[in-house]
């Protein structure tokens, strides 16, 4: 028996969401703002036929819909009715995979012997809108990349079931090439030689031209046009293989001491993500991006894996010097943790021996942050950027949402 | 008790945060800083709550309470949904008095 796969993706997310706590926000338009206030990263139809995109400035936006209104992103919120929605889908299907905040992939399971899977589709659909206020669109096929291909044409609010081939055929032959996830521009530039511009063309090329062309995501991607199934749905998150955390820098950062600042506060953050996961590194790197497009990093292993700030801090130390270059301005920075191992169950060497106050104290900053709130505790150095803690929407960012298979 | 309750008072707390924002200004009142910071606070519950942490709803709820200055001998039953309600109830008195909205 032939499974279907449904995805589900929000309308414009950020702003029905929004939309749910500020209801007179409704048919106005409405545009998301990014961390620092100075671009939008979500907008509404409305906003959007003004020729507002997603990245582009407030500046520009504000020229180009005067009369939008504009607020900034509460992921706290996003998360959630992203949950809420979560549990929902989950009352009609038993296999959900939370792919991210707005977007689920689940097996397509008719409600009932009289419901067919379009009207399960739209029964979802309208018992979201009901239930949690959120418009979203939802997309039934026979495998994961069709359905996402096929829920993108529905939107928005749309329910929209493909489960024959002739009916794949006429909707592929319609997309181009690059609506595929993880088809882009470079992708698609490799196959533009050989004709392929829609997905319909991708689905009838011959596999081993596409394994040739794409290597083996392509070649999946290829199968899974044809209908065969090869990404499973994922109800779980796999481990994760490295654990990041940075963004932008709110702006040029030119002076030491300010970059020391965030690059303490990324390790703050980080240390939050390995005991979350349970886990300890081996080393710690950092990714710094320069004004001038270029990027420089910059790695330090440990011989012992840990999660402790004042192990941590002296990798960060040494990584930031290897990446630094004097007298440039910087405009964002990750840090990240590459070698991951489980926090119990590591070799000790014969000059480590365990150091019970410092592990003590770290436990005891990461209590005092759980009951009293995040960053309560905190280096100071991190005084330098008195205006990122004093926001409480730098409290929160999108990677902080646990649990999503996307990233 | 609706597992709902908290989503529907961080959309309440969300429209006196924002009529709180019009009416008056100033960053020094702890209870208006309270009041504002509020409707993520039981929004964040709510996830909480469902993850069955009722425990950490109420650290959080009376951690606003504390923040506010709203020490007023509230009734402990156990029983999150009479203790949120409680508190929401009472900070929901006082900004009213306080600020009218």
């Amino acid at each position: 028996m032939t499974t279907f796969v449904a995805h589900l993706d929000a309308d414009c997310y950020y702003v029905s969401a929004e939309r749910v706590r500020h209801p007179d926000l409704t048919d106005k338009p409405v545009g998301v703002l990014g961390n620092n206030g100075a671009c939008v990263i979500a907008k509404s139809y409305e906003m959007k036929a003004h020729g507002v995109k997603t990245g582009t400035p407030i500046w520009d936006a504000a020229k180009l819909c005067p009369h939008g209104v504009y607020v900034k992103r509460d992921f706290y919120w996003y998360e959630v009715l992203s949950r809420k929605m979560l549990g929902i889908v989950g009352t009609f299907s038993p296999r959900v995979e939370y792919y991210s905040v707005d977007e689920f992939f689940f097996e397509a399971i008719p409600t009932s012997h009289r419901t067919d899977l379009p009207g399960t589709a739209t029964k979802i659909r309208d018992y979201i809108r009901e239930a949690a206020g959120l418009p979203v669109t939802i997309g039934v096929a026979r495998t994961r990349t069709l359905a996402k291909l096929f829920s993108d044409t529905g939107k928005p609010f749309g329910a929209v079931a493909v489960l024959t081939r002739d009916h794949e055929r006429e909707l592929l032959a319609k997309m181009p090439v690059t609506e595929i996830s993880g088809i882009g521009g470079k992708r698609a530039d490799r196959l533009a030689p050989y004709g392929i511009r829609t997905c319909l063309d991708l689905a009838d090329a011959d596999g081993r031209l596409v394994n040739k062309l794409l290597t083996k995501t392509g070649y999946e991607i290829w199968l899974e046009l044809n209908g065969t199934p090869v990404m499973p749905i994922r109800p779980e998150r796999p481990p994760h293989q490295v654990l990041a955390r940075g963004g932008s820098l709110m702006g040029n950062v030119d002076d030491p001491k300010l970059l020391w600042a965030w690059c303490v506060r990324h390790v703050e953050r980080l240390i939050e993500e390995l005991r979350y996961h349970n886990v300890r590194t081996t080393t710690l790197a950092i990714q710094l991006d320069w004004k001038d497009g270029t990027g420089t990093g910059g790695t330090t292993s440990m011989p012992v894996p840990t999660d402790r700030f004042d192990d941590l801090l002296d990798a960060a130390r040494t990584s930031l010097r290897r990446a630094y270059i004097p007298g440039a301005t910087a405009t964002h920075m990750h840090v990240m943790a590459t070698e991951l191992r489980r926090a119990k169950g590591f070799q000790l060497s014969l000059f480590d021996a365990p150091d019970p106050k410092k592990e003590k104290l770290a436990a005891t900053k990461h209590a005092i942050n759980e009951k009293f709130g995040r960053f309560k505790v905190r280096s100071a150095a991190t005084l330098y950027l008195p205006a990122v803690y004093r926001d409480p929407a730098n409290d929160f960012d999108i990677c902080d949402i646990r649990g999503k298979v996307c990233f | 008790m609706g597992d709902d309750f908290l989503i529907r008072a961080a959309i309440e707390w969300a429209k006196v945060a924002a009529r709180l924002r019009v009416a008056s200004t100033g960053d020094d009142c702890p209870l208006r800083a309270a009041t504002l910071r509020l409707p993520r606070e039981v929004a964040w519950c709510h996830l909480l709550f469902a993850a069955g942490r009722p425990e950490a709803v109420m650290v959080r709820l009376r951690g606003v309470m504390r923040e506010a200055r709203q020490c007023a001998d509230l009734p402990v039953t156990g029983d999150v949904f009479s203790d949120a309600t409680a508190i929401l109830a009472c900070l929901r008195r006082a900004v009213q008095c306080r600020f009218s909205v």
